[in-house]
C-alpha cells in the first residue's frame, strides 16, 4: 500500500469514525430536550437556549474530526 | 391560486427560468463533463479549487508582512459596520427613523440576551466585548456569501520559470497535470539540472521534451488566481485572535472582580494541603490524612483547571474556522456540481450556521465570564 492510498484511507477513517461520537452525543441532548419540554412546557425558553448552547459545544468536537481529515486529503 | 402569493404566470415563468438554469448547470458543470456531454467552452465550470488552507492567500506585500485576502475581508466588515453605527447615531431622534430604529433593535436584542444571561450589573460590563464578538463573526460571515467574495473578482499572479544554463530537455515531468507546488520539479535537463517552479499554480509548458534551451531563456509560466476577498471567519489566524482576546477578557474580568488572592486560588490551590501538614505537626493526627488526600486532590483540579481554561482558546478558535471553512468547501463543491441549482440549498444553511457560531461565541464567552465573576459558593472549612 503506497502513501497516497494510505493518506485517502485515513482521510476517510478520521471523518467516518470520528463523527459518530458527536452524532451520538447530538441525539441524547434531543432526547433530553423533548423530554424536559414534554415535561414542563412553560420552561421552554430557558431549556432552548441550554440545548442550542450544549449542542455548539457538541458539535465542534465533530468540526474538531472534520479538521484532521481535510488536512490529511488536501494540505498533508 | 391566491395562497401563492403571485399569479399563476408568474409561477410558470419562474418555475421555467429554473428549470433551464437546471438543465444548463448540469450540462455544462461537472456531472456533465462526466456524462461527456458536448456543450460549448463558455459552459464549462472551472475546476474546483480551494487556495491556501489555513490562512488567506498572500496578495500584497512581501517576506513576512503580507496582507491576505482575508485581512481585505475583515477590513471591508469593519467599514460596513463603522458606516452603518455612523450614519444611524448621527442625528438621533427621540422617535427614531427607519434606521436608527432597525439598529436600536439589533442593540436592544444582544443587550436583553447578555443581561438575562448575566444579570444586571455585570451584563453592562460585558456587553461591549460580547455584543462586539457576535458583530464581527455575523457579518464575516454573512457578508462571504456576497457574489464579490470568492473567485468572480481575483488577483492574477503570473511568473516565468527560467532555465538557469544551456541545455536539452531530457524529462518533462509535469505532463498530465496541471498545477503545481512551489519546489517541484519541472523539468530535467541533460546537464543534469533541475528546474523547479518558484510558486504554485496553474503552469503553462513553452517547450517539450527533446527542445534545446539557452541560459535565461523562459520555459514555462505559472499563474495563480487567487481572490480577491475570501471570508475572513476561513483564517485561522482571525479566529484565533478573537479566541485570544475572549480568553484574556474572561480571565481579567475574574481578577477584576474576584481580587488577586481568590483568583489565584483557583488554579493553586494550596490551601487544603498546607492545613492537613499544619495538622499532622499539631498533633491531630487522625484527621491529617484526610486533609492532606484532599489537599494533593485540590492542587490536582487547580492544574486541570489552567489546562481547560488554556483549552478553550484552541476550542474557540477551531470551532469558528472549522465551521467557517467547512461550508465554504461545501458551497464551492455544491456549485462546482451543479453550477446554478445544486447551491442554493447549502445557502440556506450557511445563513442558518453563520448565525448560530456567531451566537456560540458570544454566548460561551458571556457564560465563562458569568462563571468566572460568581462569587465563590464555597467556603474554607473551619474547623
Amino acid at each position: 500500500m503506497d502513501a497516497e492510498t494510505m493518506k485517502m484511507l485515513a482521510a476517510g477513517m478520521a471523518a467516518g469514525l470520528g463523527l459518530l461520537g458527536p452524532a451520538l452525543g447530538l441525539g441524547l441532548i434531543g432526547y433530553a430536550t423533548v423530554t424536559a419540554l414534554g415535561r414542563n412546557p412553560e420552561a421552554r425558553p430557558a431549556i432552548l437556549t441550554n440545548m442550542i448552547l450544549v449542542a455548539a459545544l457538541t458539535e465542534a468536537i465533530g468540526i474538531y474530526a472534520l479538521i484532521v481529515s481535510i488536512i490529511l486529503a488536501m494540505v498533508a | 391560486m391566491s395562497q401563492l402569493g403571485c399569479s399563476t404566470r408568474l409561477l410558470v415563468v419562474i418555475l421555467l427560468a429554473v428549470a433551464v438554469l437546471f438543465i444548463v448547470g448540469l450540462i455544462g458543470g461537472a456531472i456533465g463533463r462526466a456524462l461527456e456531454i458536448d456543450s460549448p467552452g463558455f459552459l464549462h465550470v472551472p475546476m474546483l479549487e480551494v487556495h491556501n488552507f489555513f490562512r488567506g492567500d498572500a496578495l500584497f506585500g512581501s517576506g513576512n508582512f503580507t496582507i491576505s485576502n482575508t485581512m481585505i475581508a475583515s477590513w471591508l466588515t469593519v467599514i460596513l459596520v463603522v458606516a452603518i453605527a455612523f450614519v444611524a447615531t448621527r442625528k438621533m431622534k427621540v422617535i427614531p427613523g427607519r434606521l436608527q430604529g432597525m439598529v436600536e433593535v439589533a442593540a436592544e436584542a444582544l443587550l436583553g440576551f447578555v443581561e438575562s444571561v448575566a444579570g444586571k450589573k455585570d451584563g453592562r460590563r460585558f456587553f461591549p466585548v460580547v455584543a462586539t464578538i457576535f458583530i464581527f463573526v455575523i457579518f464575516n460571515a454573512y457578508l462571504a456569501l456576497m457574489p464579490i467574495f470568492g473567485p468572480g473578482i481575483h488577483v492574477t499572479e503570473q511568473e516565468a520559470v527560467h532555465a538557469a544554463s544551456t541545455g536539452t530537455v531530457t524529462e518533462v515531468l509535469v505532463t498530465g497535470q496541471e498545477k503545481v507546488k512551489k519546489g517541484d520539479i519541472i523539468l530535467r535537463l541533460d546537464t543534469g539540472e533541475e528546474i523547479e517552479a518558484p510558486m504554485s499554480g496553474h503552469i503553462h509548458l513553452d517547450i517539450g521534451e527533446g527542445d534545446a534551451v539557452s541560459a535565461n531563456a523562459s520555459v514555462a509560466s505559472i499563474k495563480n488566481k487567487p481572490p480577491l476577498f475570501r471570508s475572513a471567519n476561513t483564517d485561522i489566524n482571525m479566529t484565533l485572535a478573537l479566541a485570544l482576546v475572549a480568553v484574556l477578557s474572561i480571565e481579567l474580568w475574574g481578577l477584576r472582580s474576584r481580587g488577586r488572592r481568590h483568583y489565584l486560588s483557583e488554579y493553586l490551590n494550596f490551601g487544603e494541603l498546607t492545613r492537613g501538614i499544619k495538622m499532622l505537626f499539631q498533633g491531630k493526627i487522625a484527621a491529617a490524612p484526610m486533609a492532606i488526600v484532599t489537599g494533593v486532590i485540590n492542587v490536582f483540579m487547580g492544574v486541570i483547571e489552567v489546562i481547560s481554561h488554556a483549552t478553550r482558546m484552541i476550542s474557540f478558535a477551531f470551532r469558528l474556522f472549522g465551521n467557517m471553512t467547512a461550508g465554504e468547501i461545501l458551497l464551492l463543491s455544491a456549485t462546482f456540481l451543479i453550477p446554478w441549482m445544486m447551491a442554493i440549498p447549502f445557502y440556506g444553511l450557511e445563513l442558518l450556521i453563520g448565525f448560530i457560531q456567531a451566537l456560540i461565541f458570544a454566548g460561551l464567552t458571556l457564560v465563562w465570564a458569568t462563571m468566572a465573576v460568581a462569587e465563590t459558593s464555597e467556603e474554607h472549612q473551619t474547623t
